[in-house]
């Protein structure tokens, strides 16, 4: 007969596995929060592993193996994936940054994160912040032209957890996009 | 009692027995298949639909392969990828997919003790609600894939 010492022991290794299931599980979020007087807000949930599934499955002209074709005449003769590699390779620094009465723009690379900072001047005015690990854009490029590798940038993207993706303040709302082990309720 | 009559009521027990068990396997195959739920409220009209899904089961069992093809040609190249995904849903924890709030009015889809629910209250009244067994859909999605 077990003990009844041995019983939360017993306890926890029966719900250790389910523990380690929950934790692996990675969620994209995206959340809408309207200003205080309209009250709205827009919540979505989604577990990686739903979007990691279907996209090696989907088949059409455009999209193949979790990877996206798109017709990019604009850029012809720019490899992307060499640009990318010469952004990895290039030391932290500000690349681009844009000052004018109305608003200031700020392009960088810092610890392996692009960053886009948009600050309209102005009380009220928008603030966008996007913050990509540089990881995910290169996993997103691939040696044919024009062509984007989803799957490959999910799988990086699910390693990412908790900071904001994107961060958009605008007219009292406020757009944020992030990754983490959450499934939404917290 | 006479030997006709005992073999009468062998007979009689038997058929019963089997229907009995009949009954209780049909009973077995609606419970696993789950049922389809929609309550709606509009203009004081009040409408609760429970279907068993088993029914569409059967309906989608006996329907002409060729019908269901020619309906599903379009998504046809995207019910592999539906049956995935719907297959990964079913496997992660209970989640609110989307959550929609304006006021007192609310569109939430959740997935939730094995089904995929979506509610709709309209200034804080129940409106609609549908609830989907997601094992069930699966298994519609992944027939009409074959």
């Amino acid at each position: 007969m077990i003990g009844k010492k041995w019983i939360p022991a017993v306890l926890l290794a029966l719900l250790l596995p389910l523990q380690l299931v929950s934790a692996a599980e990675r969620w994209l979020h995206v959340r809408v929060v309207g200003d205080a007087e309209d009250g709205e807000s827009v919540s979505v949930n989604l577990p990686l592993s739903v979007i990691e599934s279907f996209l090696p499955l989907i088949h059409d002209e455009h999209f193949r193996d979790g990877k996206i074709r798109m017709d990019l005449d604009d850029i012809e003769g720019v490899q992307l994936s060499e640009l990318l590699a010469a952004l990895r390779d290039a030391p932290d620094a500000v690349f681009v940054k844009v000052n004018s009465p109305d608003e200031s723009v700020r392009v960088a690379k810092e610890d392996g994160f692009m960053l886009v900072h948009v600050d309209e001047r102005g009380e009220g005015g928008d603030k966008v912040r996007v913050r990509v690990p540089l990881q995910v854009v290169e996993a997103l490029v691939t040696d044919e032209p024009g062509e984007l590798d989803l799957r490959k940038a999910l799988e990086r993207l699910a390693k990412l957890d908790g900071e904001d993706l994107v961060r958009i303040e605008s007219d009292g709302e406020l757009v944020r996009i992030w990754i983490d082990h959450s499934n939404g309720d917290s | 009692m006479s030997r006709g009559s005992r073999w009468l009521l062998i007979l009689l027990l038997g058929g019963f027995c089997l229907l009995a068990v009949g009954a209780v396997a049909a009973a077995a195959v609606v419970y696993h298949a789950g049922t389809v739920q929609v309550d709606l409220r509009e203009s004081g009209t009040d409408l609760h639909v429970a279907l068993p899904a088993a029914l569409v089961d059967l309906a989608l069992a006996v329907a002409p392969t060729a019908a269901l093809r020619s309906a599903t040609r379009e998504a046809e190249p995207y019910l592999p990828a539906i049956v995935a995904a719907w297959e990964e849903l079913e496997r992660v924890p209970d989640f609110v997919l989307l959550e929609v709030r304006s006021g007192a009015d609310l569109v939430l889809v959740e997935k939730r003790a094995g089904r995929l629910v979506v509610r709709v209250d309209e200034d804080g009244a129940s409106r609609l609600r549908v609830g989907l067994p997601l094992h069930t859909v699966r298994r519609w999605v992944a027939r009409l894939a074959a």
